[in-house]
């Protein structure tokens, strides 16, 4: 994903703002973590694909 | 591009590779009634929802900023590697409906679930069952969908004749317009164009 995506993106659980970990980054993060500041969620990015779904529908 | 016709139309582009894999809801006379009576016009922001291989939304990518989601893992996948297969840029995010998404869009096209859930299983199944009557995932969409449509903004949504309750639904909600319609061997499918409703002051500027 391209860091831009952020601007429209929020945790699907309580539509906190999310917080972004990167730990591969080429043209664009390819592995990393999106981070809820409000309730500490934490949502994998996998192969440059953030997977914002709640725990429940994983 | 179809000179004839005052809008920008998504046409289907055969010089386009989409490829299918069996996980995935491959394309089929809904996906393309939806895809050509969709239009671009002034549209820089465009969701695909549901996206299952991304046909629809490496289409538009040619054309606008394109953001594609669906819930499935696999079509998520091979929504990215289409794109990649053929040079176009297309944002992808699984979430479930709107749930992950905080923007507004110019436009929204969605193929949704929409047959009655006959003991869906898995995935691939994801992409037809609309759960009992059929309606389930629509209602929600349509509840959801209004907060995310820019104010001159147009949703593209395609219903079958199982989904009247959902209609009707989207009647209450948007102002709506039959574009385009087709009889198969079990059911009539339609594609249909929500806008904001001129009677609700709700999503005025």
């Amino acid at each position: 994903m391209k860091r831009d995506l952020m601007e429209i993106l929020c945790c699907p659980v309580c539509k906190g703002d999310l917080e972004l970990e990167v730990d591969v980054e080429e043209e664009e993060i390819l592995e990393g973590k999106l981070i809820c500041n409000s309730c500490n969620e934490v949502y994998e990015i996998k192969e440059g694909i953030p997977n914002l779904l709640p725990p429940d529908l994983r | 591009m179809n000179l004839g016709h005052p809008f920008p139309r998504v046409d289907p582009d055969s010089s386009l590779d989409i490829r299918e894999r069996d996980e995935v809801y491959a394309p089929s006379e809904d996906s393309y009634l939806l895809l050509k009576a969709i239009d671009v016009e002034g549209a820089s922001t465009f969701l695909d929802m549901g996206t299952g291989t991304g046909l629809i939304a490496v289409h538009a990518a040619l054309r606008s900023g394109t953001l594609a989601t669906d819930i499935s893992p696999f079509a998520v996948h091979l929504c990215r590697e289409n794109a990649d297969l053929n040079g176009v840029p297309v944002k992808v995010v699984r979430t479930d409906l709107f749930a992950a998404l905080t923007g507004k869009f110019d436009v929204i096209a969605f193929n949704p679930p929409y047959l009655p859930d006959v003991g869906a299983d898995g995935w691939v199944d994801s992409a037809w069952s609309g759960g009992p009557d059929g309606n389930e995932v629509i209602l929600r969409f349509l509840e959801q969908a209004g907060e995310h449509l820019a104010p001159r903004g147009r949703i593209f949504l395609l219903l079958s004749s199982h989904n009247g309750r959902s209609l009707s639904r989207a009647e209450e909600l948007y102002d709506v317009k039959l574009l385009d319609r087709r009889s198969l061997f079990f059911e009539e499918i339609g594609v249909y164009e929500l806008k904001h409703s001129r009677l609700s002051s709700a999503h005025k500027i």
